[in-house]
C-alpha cells in the first residue's frame, strides 16, 4: 500500500437534528481521513448518515440540524485549515471551488428558470475563476465538452427541462469541475439514473479523476458500484463508521456483524455468496439510538458490553478498521 | 414569436362569449327593474309623456328585451350612444374624455384613465412594500417581523377600506393638512392616457407632483388589503424556493447569498404574479369606495352613479371595460408565466 | 389509548371536551349509536380543538368572535337608547357630545353622540346585530348553493362541469362589489313587493334585526344586499369545492361506494362532502368577515341599509360629514367594530387552517404530548 498523503480529515463529528418530535443524533462521532488522489466510498443504508456526513464537510447541514462538535481538517498545499471554524464567507470560496459537490438529483439540482450555461457561468464568476460573464460563457462550453456532453455549443443554450436525465447529470458535475476543484463529493450521483446512463456517468467520473488526479468522495449504497470504483470504504450505521479499510480488506474480510449482513444481502461483487438474507430488524430511531453500540439490537453476536459501551474505531489489520466489541479488548 | 400570437388570439377569442355572458347579465339585472327608466332618465314625475316616449323610442325600449340587448352592443360598439344621465356619449365619458364633464368643465382624460392611474398608483405599493416585506419576513422566518407581517397581512384584508381612508384624512387632514382633497390638475395635452407620465412627457413637472401629492394617499388605501395578501404570499413561495435543492445546491457551489436569493426569487415568482394580477383586479372592483371617500371622479364613482340613476347603457359599458381589463390583466399574468418560466409553452 | 389520556389538558381543553360531549349527547338522541359508529371522527375534532386552544392568534379571534355574537345577539337588549331615539329634538345640546362627554341632563354617553343626538354606543350595538344577521342569512343562503353547484361540477365532470364553470367564470369575471351594488339597486322593488305579500315574513326579519315596526318599509333595501350578496358569493364555493371534490373523488372509497351500487348523491353527501369539510369550514369561517366588510361597503355606498336603520357601513357614511369640523367619533368609531369584527374572523379562520391542515397539526400535536420519559 502506497502512502496516504491526506487531504481531508474529519475528526470526531457530531451533528444532531433538532426536530419538534425530539433531538435526531444523526451523527454520532465520526472520524475518517481521505487521501490525495484516491476514491473514498461511504456506503450504508439510507437514513445512515452518510449524505449528512458530507455535507457536514462544508458546514452544509441543512434546517433544523446543527454541528454540535468536530473538526473537518483540510490539507491546502499552503498548510491545513479547519473548515468548520473557517469563517462563512472564506468557506464559501472552498466550496465550489476547492470542494466541489455532486447532488443525487440532477433535475432538482439545477434551477429550472436558468440555461446549464448561465449556471456553470456563474459558477465561474462567483469564484473568479473568469472575470467577465461573456468569457464564462465560452468557457462554459468547453467544460460541457470536457464531461462529454453532446453537442455542447447548443446545450450550453438549453434549461434544465430540455436535457435527459444523464445529460442533466454530466451538467452538474460541470458545474462540479468548473473551478477545477481538488475535492469531488459525489453524492449517490447515478441513483436517479437509467440503469445505462449510470454506467456512462461512472466511467465519465473515473476518466475525469485521472485526467486531473481528483480526489472523489463517492456516497452510495451499491455495493457493485464500490467495488468498482473505490480505493477505500467506510461503512456507516445509524450515524457511526462501524468499518473502514481497503476494498479488498472489506469486501473480502468483513468483520462488523454489520458489514457482514450488509455483503450478504447483495449481491457481492468480490466473492460468490449462494442466496441473499436480509438483516433481521429496523434501523434504529435516532432520537431515543439503542445505548452503547447502536447496532447492538440486530446483531447476532450481541455481548453484555454491547449494551452499555460504545465500541471504538481500531485498527486489527494495517488499515483495516473495525468498532466492535468482537475485535477489541 | 408565431407561437404567443396564436396564443394570444386563441386567448382573445375565448373573451368574447365571457364579455356578452357579462353583459347579459348586466343586462337582465338592469331589466329587473319594475321602475319605467325613460321616466327616470326624463326627470321623474314631472316629465312630460312625450320627452318619454321620445327617450322609449330612442333606446329602444318598447322592443322585446334581446333586441335592445343588440342594439345596445351595436351601438356600444360604435361609441354611438349617449348616456341619458350625463348626456355625453359612453366611451366619450369613460376612455376619450368629454368637452363638458359632470362638473361642467371638459376633460381630456376619461374616467378610466383615472382610476387606472389610481390602480396603477396603489400596485406599486403594494410591489414596492409587499414583495420586500414578504421577502425579509421568510428571511427572518419566525422572527417578530414574521409574526408581524403575517398580522399585517390579516388586518389588511380585515380593514374597512373606506374606514381607513377617513382615519388618513383625519389625520393627514384634519389635523396637519398635509394633503389636498379637492381638484385634479390635468397636463396641458393627452399622450399615453396617464395623467402622471404625460404631465413628465411635458416637462409640466409640478403638476405631476400635484397629481402625485392628490393620489398618494388614496392609492396607499385602495392598495392597503394587497399589500398584506402580497407580502404573505411573497414569504411562502419564497420559503418554498428557499428550502430548494437547487438553492441547497448553490451553496454547494459557492453562491454568495444576493445570487441564491436572485434564484430564489425567481422560482418564487410564479405564484406571486398569479396574485399579483388577481390583485388588479380586486383593485378595480375597490375602486368606488375610494374614490367615494377621496372624491375622485374615477369609473368606480361613474358607475355607482349609473347605479343609482338606472342609468344602464352607462352601467353596462364601464362592466364591459371592467371585464375587459380583468381578463387583459388575466392574460398579461399568463405571458408573464413564459417570460418567468421556460418550461410554459403556449 | 385514547386522546384524552394523552395530553396535558388547559381549561380551554376542557372548555372544547364539554363542546363536544354536548354535540355527541345531541347527536346520540337523534341517532343511536352514532357516536360510536363516528368515534375517529369525533376523536379528530377533539385533536383540532385542542390544537386550536394552542394558537394564541386563533384564541385572540374566537373571542372577538365571540364578542361579536354575543354583542349581535343581546346588544340591541341592553342597549341604552333605541338607534331611532333622536336625542336632538329634546336639547340640541345632545348633538356631538364626544365620546365619554355627558349630556344637558347629565347623562354618560360612553361613545358619544351623533348629529342627530343618536348614542353612538346604542347605534353599534344595534349594527353589530345588523351585521350578524346579514352574515348570517348570506351563509345560510349562499354557501349551500356554491356548495351542492361544486359537488355537482366536481363528481360528474363532462358537460355540467363546463357549463357551471363557465357560469362562475362569467361572475368572476368582473367586480363582485359593482355586481352586487347592480343587484342591490334593482332588487328593492321586489323584495318590498315580497314582504307586503308575506306580513310573517316581514315580522320575522323585524325581530331578526331587532327593528321598529315603523322602519319595515326600509326592510326591503336591506334585504335586498342580502340578496345581492347571495348572488355573488356562490360562485367561489363552487370553485373551490369542485376542485377538493375533484381529488376527492379519486379515493378509494369512492370508488368502493360506487362499485357496491351507491347513489350518486349518496356517495356526494356521505362520502365526498364530510372529507372535504375542513377546508369548507376554513372558507366559510374566513368569508363571514369577508360579507360583514363587503355588506358593510354597500351600505357605505348608500345601497342597503337606509337611516335610521343601524348599520355600521352607513353610521360610518352618515358621520364621515362631520369628519372635516372634527368629529371624528362618529366615523372612526364604528369603523373599528368592523375591523376587530372581521379580524376576528379573520384570525380564527387563519388559526383553523393551520389546525386543519395535517402537517402543521402533528408538530402541535407533538408538544402536546405528555413526556412520557
Amino acid at each position: 500500500m502506497e502512502m496516504c498523503k491526506p487531504i481531508l480529515e474529519v475528526r470526531d463529528l457530531y451533528v444532531n437534528f433538532y426536530t419538534y418530535a425530539g433531538i435526531v443524533k444523526a451523527i454520532d462521532g465520526v472520524s475518517f481521513t481521505v487521501c490525495e488522489g484516491e476514491t473514498f466510498c461511504l456506503v450504508g443504508e439510507t437514513g445512515c448518515g452518510k449524505t449528512v456526513t458530507s455535507r457536514a464537510i462544508t458546514r452544509l447541514v441543512p434546517e433544523p440540524g446543527r454541528i454540535e462538535k468536530g473538526e473537518v481538517i483540510y490539507y491546502t498545499p499552503y498548510g491545513k485549515i479547519n473548515l468548520l471554524e473557517l469563517p462563512e464567507e472564506k468557506l464559501r470560496e472552498i466550496r465550489g471551488k476547492e470542494i466541489a459537490y455532486i447532488f443525487q438529483d440532477p433535475a432538482a439540482a439545477l434551477d429550472p428558470l436558468y440555461t446549464i450555461g448561465y449556471q456553470i457561468a456563474e459558477t465561474m464568476v462567483e469564484h473568479k475563476t473568469v472575470s467577465k460573464w461573456k468569457e464564462a460563457f465560452i468557457k462554459a462550453v468547453e467544460v460541457l465538452r470536457s464531461v462529454l456532453m453532446p453537442d455542447p455549443e447548443k446545450r450550453v443554450k438549453a434549461y434544465p427541462h430540455e436535457l435527459s436525465g444523464g445529460m442533466k447529470q454530466r451538467s452538474v458535475i460541470g458545474i462540479g469541475l468548473s473551478n477545477q476543484p481538488r475535492i469531488i463529493i459525489a453524492d449517490e450521483p447515478t441513483s436517479y439514473l437509467d440503469v445505462t446512463i449510470q454506467a456512462q456517468i461512472m466511467d465519465l467520473l473515473r476518466k475525469l479523476k485521472k485526467e486531473r488526479k481528483l480526489t472523489i468522495i463517492l456516497i452510495t449504497h451499491n455495493m457493485g458500484l464500490v467495488a468498482e470504483m473505490c480505493d477505500r470504504v467506510a461503512v456507516m450505521y445509524a450515524g457511526n463508521i462501524v468499518e473502514l479499510g481497503t476494498v479488498e480488506q472489506v469486501f473480502k474480510n468483513p468483520l462488523h456483524p454489520y458489514t457482514k449482513g450488509l455483503l450478504r444481502a447483495v449481491p457481492n461483487p468480490l466473492t460468490k455468496i449462494e442466496k441473499l438474507e436480509a438483516i433481521p430488524g429496523t434501523v434504529p430511531n435516532l432520537i431515543y439510538p439503542p445505548p452503547g453500540c447502536r447496532f447492538h439490537p440486530r446483531c447476532s453476536y450481541t455481548m453484555d458490553i454491547c449494551k452499555r459501551e460504545k465500541p471504538r474505531l481500531v485498527e486489527v489489520e494495517p488499515g483495516h478498521h473495525v468498532a466492535c466489541w468482537l475485535y477489541s479488548r | 414569436m408565431a407561437e404567443l400570437k396564436r396564443f394570444l388570439i386563441r386567448r382573445l377569442v375565448t373573451f368574447i362569449p365571457t364579455l356578452i355572458g357579462v353583459t347579459l347579465l348586466v343586462f337582465i339585472i338592469a331589466n329587473l327593474i319594475p321602475a319605467d327608466p325613460a321616466r327616470a332618465w326624463a326627470g321623474g314625475e314631472k316629465a312630460s309623456p312625450e320627452v318619454i316616449e321620445r327617450i322609449r323610442e330612442e333606446y329602444h325600449l318598447n322592443d322585446p328585451w334581446y333586441v335592445q340587448y343588440v342594439f345596445l352592443m351595436k351601438k356600444l360598439f360604435t361609441n354611438d350612444i349617449v348616456s341619458p344621465r350625463t348626456h355625453n356619449k359612453i366611451w366619450d365619458d369613460l376612455i376619450f374624455g368629454t368637452s363638458q364633464g359632470v362638473a361642467g368643465a371638459g376633460t381630456k382624460y376619461g374616467r378610466f384613465f383615472i382610476t387606472l392611474q389610481l390602480t396603477l398608483f396603489a400596485f406599486l405599493y403594494i410591489v414596492f412594500i409587499g414583495i420586500p416585506l414578504g421577502i425579509l419576513s421568510a428571511l427572518k422566518k419566525d422572527s417578530l417581523l414574521d409574526s408581524t407581517v403575517r398580522t399585517l397581512a390579516l388586518v389588511g384584508v380585515s380593514t374597512p377600506v373606506f374606514w381607513l381612508g377617513y382615519l388618513l384624512i383625519y389625520i393627514f387632514f384634519v389635523r396637519f393638512r398635509v394633503i389636498e382633497l379637492a381638484g385634479f390638475p390635468e397636463p396641458t395635452q393627452r399622450i399615453t392616457g396617464i395623467m402622471v407620465i404625460d404631465a413628465l412627457l411635458l416637462g409640466e413637472n409640478d403638476i405631476a407632483i400635484q397629481i402625485i401629492n392628490r393620489l398618494a394617499l388614496p392609492a396607499f388605501v385602495l392598495g392597503f388589503i394587497g399589500i398584506g395578501v402580497i407580502a404573505r404570499i411573497t414569504r411562502n413561495s419564497f420559503l418554498e424556493t428557499w428550502n430548494a435543492d437547487y438553492i441547497e445546491f448553490g451553496k454547494a457551489r459557492g453562491l454568495r447569498k444576493s445570487r441564491l436569493m436572485r434564484h430564489a426569487l425567481k422560482n418564487a415568482l410564479v405564484p406571486i404574479v398569479t396574485v399579483l394580477g388577481l390583485q388588479f383586479g380586486g383593485l378595480l372592483g375597490g375602486a368606488p369606495i375610494t374614490e367615494t371617500v377621496f372624491g375622485i371622479p374615477g369609473m368606480g364613482r361613474y358607475m355607482v352613479e349609473a347605479i343609482r340613476n338606472f342609468d344602464y347603457p352607462a352601467l353596462i359599458g364601464g362592466v364591459l371595460l371592467f371585464a375587459l381589463i380583468y381578463m387583459l390583466a388575466n392574460l398579461i399574468v399568463d405571458i408573464a408565466y413564459a417570460f418567468i418560466d421556460p418550461r410554459v409553452r403556449y | 389509548m385514547s386522546a384524552e389520556e394523552v395530553y396535558e389538558k388547559k381549561l380551554l381543553d376542557h372548555l372544547s371536551d364539554f363542546f363536544i360531549k354536548a354535540v355527541v349527547r345531541i347527536m346520540d338522541s337523534i341517532k343511536p349509536g352514532w357516536s360510536i359508529r363516528n368515534k375517529s371522527r369525533i376523536d379528530e375534532w377533539r385533536l383540532m380543538l385542542y390544537a386550536l386552544n394552542r394558537s394564541p392568534t386563533g384564541i385572540v379571534g374566537l373571542i372577538l368572535v365571540a364578542s361579536f355574537i354575543i354583542i349581535g345577539i343581546f346588544g340591541p337588549l341592553v342597549a341604552p337608547y333605541s338607534y331611532s331615539d333622536l336625542l336632538v329634538f329634546k336639547n340640541s345640546h345632545y348633538r356631538f357630545i364626544p365620546p365619554g362627554g355627558t349630556g344637558p341632563g347629565g347623562e354618560v354617553f360612553l361613545l358619544g353622540t351623533d348629529d342627530y343626538g343618536r348614542d353612538m354606543l346604542s347605534l353599534i350595538l344595534y349594527g353589530a346585530r345588523t351585521s350578524l344577521v346579514v352574515a348570517l342569512l348570506v351563509m345560510i343562503f349562499g354557501a349551500p348553493i356554491g356548495i351542492i353547484l361544486g359537488l355537482i361540477s366536481g363528481y360528474y365532470g363532462g358537460k355540467i362541469d363546463e357549463l357551471i364553470m363557465r357560469i362562475t367564470d362569467i361572475f368572476l369575471a368582473f367586480p363582485g362589489l359593482i355586481l352586487a351594488i347592480a343587484f342591490a339597486a334593482t332588487l328593492p322593488d321586489r323584495v318590498r313587493g315580497l314582504l307586503e305579500a308575506n306580513p310573517w315574513l316581514q315580522n320575522i326579519m323585524l325581530s331578526l334585526f331587532a327593528l321598529d315596526p315603523a322602519d319595515a318599509p326600509r326592510l326591503a333595501n336591506l334585504l335586498s344586499v342580502i340578496v345581492a350578496i347571495v348572488i355573488v358569493w356562490w360562485p367561489g364555493y363552487t370553485r373551490i369545492v369542485r376542485g377538493s371534490t375533484l381529488s376527492a373523488r379519486e379515493n378509494v372509497y369512492v370508488e368502493a361506494a360506487r362499485a357496491m351500487g351507491m347513489s350518486s348523491w349518496g356517495i356526494m353527501f356521505k362520502h365526498i362532502f364530510p372529507n372535504i369539510l375542513a377546508p369548507i369550514l376554513v372558507i366559510l369561517t374566513l368569508d363571514v368577515g369577508s360579507v360583514i366588510l363587503v355588506e358593510a361597503g354597500l351600505s357605505y355606498l348608500g345601497i342597503g341599509a337606509q337611516p335610521p336603520i343601524a348599520d355600521w357601513g352607513r353610521i360610518v357614511y352618515d358621520g364621515s360629514r362631520w369628519l372635516i369640523r372634527g368629529y371624528w367619533w362618529l366615523s372612526l368609531l364604528p369603523g373599528v367594530f368592523i375591523l376587530l369584527t372581521v379580524l376576528g374572523f379573520n384570525l380564527l379562520g387563519d388559526a383553523l387552517r393551520d389546525v386543519l391542515d395535517p402537517k402543521a397539526r402533528r408538530s402541535i400535536e407533538f408538544k402536546l404530548k405528555k413526556k412520557k420519559r
